[in-house]
């Protein structure tokens, strides 16, 4: 047999770590796949960038890129992020962090650092649940949604992690599904170039856990297939009706603007000296 | 053009196979060292390069390489 020429982008990938730990068909995977897109288009070598992950199976996203990588402490990337910023503030810094990281047990970070507006680009993959730790429900779970911690339902109504970071101070922020390849792609691109706190939330299927507890499928085409039907595009909205919009999250380019970013205090920066 | 598949990191999804636009790829019967079903590109003349597997294959196992005409 000939050959085979493999995919460029493993150029940034660490050879010995794959085929890479994510579920046949996981939303991770393609969120990593649309990441190196990206900064192939931007020409950025990971090489000099720091990527940090929490803990959870989108938390495992650094490890595959050959780069600089701290992983492991649940909720806390915003923290070591902040840290690094402090000390080397042109070093860029990308999160990958799971719904669960980012807004239920790293709540208070996310918003303490958007507010501030750190120049970091955290990308969320929403995958609905906590799935690294079996599927469990999540603050970003939709109502009324089978989980293994819900069994008949949850009753909670989910966060809109877009308006919360907005309204926390996040200067750039944006949220697509998996099944938008090219707006994934370019938003992240627009995240690497904006200086101040950027926030991507993916949509994402698992279908091991989500899929299978609250959809009853564990066909990764047939959750994303569910994900399109709950959610809509910003740029279609005005011919949506309200009713139809009930339950679904909307798609888009929310918000971009300038504001000074976070050095830390005036002692720590410097700004006194000389 | 060629349609190039890394069989050992294929994971069987079927993604690519849903997604092809004139139904290139395949799960066939065959087995890779993990376990899963590898897809192929069955019919990889009718190939248009338009590169929408290799851009969401959740593994990277694919790569299309587009030739200049
Ligand atoms: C301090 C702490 N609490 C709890 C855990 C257990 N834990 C490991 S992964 C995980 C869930 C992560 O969920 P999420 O951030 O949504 O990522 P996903 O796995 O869904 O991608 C939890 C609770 C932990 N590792 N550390
Ligand atoms: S459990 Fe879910 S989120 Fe984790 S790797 Fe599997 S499919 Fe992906
Ligand atoms: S999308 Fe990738 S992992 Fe899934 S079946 Fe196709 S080649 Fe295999």
């Amino acid at each position: 047999m000939a050959d085979i020429k493999i995919n460029p982008r493993r150029k940034y990938l660490r050879p010995e770590k794959l085929p890479h730990f994510f579920c046949s068909g996981c939303g991770c995977g393609q969120v990593l796949n649309y990441y190196t897109q990206a900064l192939e288009e931007l020409d950025m070598d990971p090489e000099k960038m720091v990527h940090i992950g929490g803990v959870g199976c989108t938390a495992r996203i650094p490890v595959y890129i050959k780069t600089d990588m701290l992983h492991g402490v649940h909720g806390r990337t915003l923290a070591w992020a902040t840290g690094i910023k402090m000390m080397k503030p042109d070093l860029p810094v990308v999160i990958f962090a799971g719904d669960g990281d980012l807004v239920s047990i790293g709540g208070n970070h996310m918003i303490q650092a958007a507010r501030r507006n750190l120049d970091v680009t955290v990308v969320m993959v929403d995958n609905m649940n906590f799935a690294m730790t079996g599927g469990q429900v999540a603050p970003t779970t939709p109502e009324e949604s089978v989980t293994m911690t819900t069994p008949y339902g949850s009753a909670e109504p989910r966060f809109d992690t877009c308006r919360l970071a907005i309204a926390a101070g996040a200067t750039h922020v944006e949220r697509w599904t998996t099944a938008d390849r090219v707006q994934c792609k370019d938003a992240m691109k627009r995240a690497l170039q904006h200086k101040g706190f950027s926030l991507i939330e993916i949509v994402s299927q698992c279908p091991t856990h989500y899929g299978r507890y609250a959809l009853g499928t564990g066909d990764p085409q047939k959750v994303i297939d569910w994900i399109k039907d709950h959610t809509y595009k910003l740029t279609t909205a005005d011919s949506i009706s309200e009713e139809e919009k009930s339950g679904k999250l909307p798609c888009g380019e929310f918000y971009r603007v300038s504001r000074p970013i976070y050095q830390g205090t005036t002692v720590m920066s410097g700004k006194e000296d000389k | 053009m060629a349609v190039y598949v890394d069989k050992e990191l294929c994971k069987s999804c079927s993604i690519c196979v849903n997604a092809c636009p004139r139904q290139v790829f395949k799960i066939t019967e065959h087995v890779n060292k993990k376990g899963y079903n590898y897809v192929e590109a069955e019919k990889e003349e009718d190939c248009i390069s338009c590169g929408i597997c290799e851009s969401i294959c959740p593994d990277f196992v694919i790569h299309i390489e587009k030739t200049e005409n």
